[in-house]
């Protein structure tokens, strides 16, 4: 399994997982526990997608519209799941209470000696069941898996226990049922996630919190046709180090009859989407559709059949978590040496962001070009902290009008730019339109500085001023250096003053410029060229 | 119509899986010979190869395995999956 880790796409992302694992397995599941919050927060920031979905599934699980702190804790519960993952898949189970129902029904089917279908979903984690399974009771399984989804994903798990790789059926090619038949056949129980239809994949229409969705037949014509029981199982992460294992025998023989087949397979897959609903209103947090589940209303759906396919759903979640692996291999270790330094390296960048923002003079000399960051605007209007970056503008002019302004930001949640509404707001203020330019297309620090890099063409190595916020100065600052760039700071705010949300935000800004720092480190150090092309 | 006549036992095989696969729609001696059977052309999958699997062990009394090495090949069209069963049948 080892020799396909350099063959697979996503390489910049392997050194993020092996991290995440070394993370797990050498500094505990305490010290990694401590590292989602981070994680969480990163995820919450960055996959505004994967927000969207649990919002919306959310909203139908709690029958209210979820905040911050409950899409929190459900981005934050799978991420738990995806750590715990490490340790099942090690066998590391002693630290786990596993409350285990309905047992009974698997362990006379394992005792049987006969195969059968373990029907699961992507509520909770279907690798607490796995590991109950193979470590504690020895049971023959095998899973169906669609390895190409998320290679980065299988890559940790094959490096993690390539034993337990050998146990998996991939799916691909014509064949692939027939080796799960044969696989039951000799007394397997296989598992298979039965609640997410593929593309062009044959589905049935049932009811999902009152709404229509389309589920895979397959899992339920392949019992019928294998003449194998259907086991449901789901395994819900409780918080802390608790799982709830349940298992509930669906069927012990499904027949369908030849007139009556689509029917027949409509009622099998309602039955599962019932008890799939049942207990993701019980354990909500626990639904790892990070996507619209609702979304496609199946209009081309042969509905007289209950039997069609599905226009292709892409992974969405699967392509943004691929993306943000180099940025958040990096956060965690930032992380990882904010926790060895004892937060020392943290409060010592936390230290330089208070004495720039303290110290940074509202006025300069250099009478060249004033760049000046956009600020995020509030119902479309220029808020308080934007307006006074843009009057300290207003000032340099007026004390030098050779001085030409580049206002850059982009659409941040309204109907129109930080830099446009910024020009408007300068004109309003007689400044004349000449002296003003926009750069309207970046939409965070680091993207604002690349544009500005851009726009200032063959003048970047000449000193320019950059007018920001103070308790932005030290990170704005450090991105333009580390852009080649040679900014003179210079405050927006004509006095320091401190309360207590400026305390946090220069907090927030020692924690950026921490990540910012280890990750300049590491991609120098590992000559990782996307990274460094990204900022630098 | 297919460009191309089929076999008797070409067609034998089409009318199983048409049968089989409860494909309403077509017409045994319209499936071209040549054309996949998976994904593109008939649009089977892997759940409809299982079922195929099933008919053809009843019917011509062999089993197909899913770790054979041809399985790419004996599934890539009518012509090729109908050469296959006449290699390997017992009844």
């Amino acid at each position: 399994m080892s020799r396909q880790w350099g063959q697979l796409p996503e390489r910049g992302s392997g050194w993020t997982l092996r991290l995440i694992r070394w993370i797990a397995l050498h500094l505990g599941r305490s010290a990694g526990r401590t590292l989602l919050y981070p994680i969480t927060l990163y995820f919450l920031a960055t996959a505004g997608e994967a927000r969207r979905g649990s919002r919306l599934f959310l909203r139908r699980a709690l029958g209210c519209e979820p905040g911050w702190r409950e899409q929190f804790r459900h981005i934050h519960c799978f991420a738990a799941t995806i750590l715990d993952r490490v340790y099942f898949l090690t066998g590391r189970l002693n630290d786990f209470e596993m409350e285990i129902f309905g047992g009974q029904s698997i362990l006379d089917q394992a005792a049987s000696g006969r195969g059968c279908i373990l029907l699961g979903s992507h509520l909770g984690s279907f690798e607490a069941l796995r590991a109950i399974g193979l470590h504690l009771r020895h049971f023959p399984i095998r899973i169906l898996m669609n390895t190409r989804h998320n290679p980065a994903m299988t890559q940790l798990l094959d490096a993690l226990n390539p034993a337990l790789a050998q146990t998996i059926i991939p799916i691909g090619g014509p064949e692939t049922l027939i080796k799960v038949q044969e696989s039951v056949e000799q007394g397997y129980l296989v598992g298979v996630l039965g609640d997410r239809v593929a593309p062009g994949e044959k589905a049935a229409h049932c009811q999902f919190f009152s709404q229509q969705v389309a589920l895979p037949v397959a899992p339920i014509l392949f019992a019928a046709l294998a003449g194998c029981p259907v086991i449901l199982c789901f395994g819900l992460y409780q918080g802390g180090n608790r799982y709830q294992i349940h298992f509930e025998l669906l069927a012990e023989r499904i027949t369908l009859d030849r007139r009556h087949r689509q029917e027949q397979l409509g009622f099998w897959v309602q039955r599962y989407a019932d008890r799939l609903e049942h207990y993701a209103r019980d354990a909500p947090y626990n639904w790892f559709n990070f996507y619209d589940y609702w979304q496609e209303a199946p209009a081309g759906l042969a509905e007289e059949n209950g039997y069609g396919e599905r226009p292709p759903r892409p992974q969405r979640f699967a392509r943004q978590l691929a993306m943000g692996w180099d940025g958040l291999g990096t956060l965690l270790l930032s992380n990882v040496l904010l926790l060895a330094t004892l937060g020392l390296s943290g409060l010592w960048l936390f230290h330089r962001v208070w004495q720039i923002a303290r110290r940074t003079p509202a006025q300069v000399a250099e009478n060249d070009w004033v760049v000046v960051l956009g600020a995020r605007l509030q119902q479309d209007q220029v808020s308080d902290e934007y307006a006074c970056r843009l009057e300290r503008a207003a000032a340099l002019y007026h004390t030098d009008p050779r001085r030409r302004i580049l206002l850059v930001g982009g659409l941040t949640g309204g109907s129109v730019s930080e830099a446009e509404r910024g020009r408007q707001f300068l004109v309003a203020m007689g400044l004349p339109a000449a002296a003003l330019a926009i750069e309207d297309q970046s939409l965070h620090t680091l993207d604002n500085l690349r544009r500005a890099r851009q726009l200032l063409g063959e003048n970047k190595t000449h000193p320019f001023v950059l007018v920001t916020s103070r308790y932005h100065l030290a990170r704005s600052g450090t991105l333009a250096q580390g852009l080649g760039l040679r900014p003179v700071l210079c405050a927006a705010e004509d006095r320091w003053s401190l309360h207590p949300l400026t305390l946090w935000r220069l907090a927030l800004e020692a924690g950026y410029l921490h990540w910012y720092e280890v990750g300049r480190f590491w991609a120098r150090w590992t000559r990782n060229r996307h990274s460094l092309t990204r900022i630098t | 119509m297919s460009l191309e006549a089929l076999s008797p036992f070409e067609l034998e095989v089409a009318r199983l899986l048409v049968e089989t696969l409860r494909l309403e729609d077509i017409k045994p001696e319209d499936i071209a010979p040549g054309e996949p059977l998976f994904n593109e052309g008939l649009g089977l999958d892997s759940i409809d190869a299982l079922e195929l699997a099933l008919a053809i062990s009843k019917i011509y009394g062999f089993q197909m395995r899913s770790d054979e090495q041809q399985n790419q090949r004996v599934f890539a069209s009518l012509r090729a999956l109908s050469a296959h069963i006449a290699e390997r049948r017992v009844h």
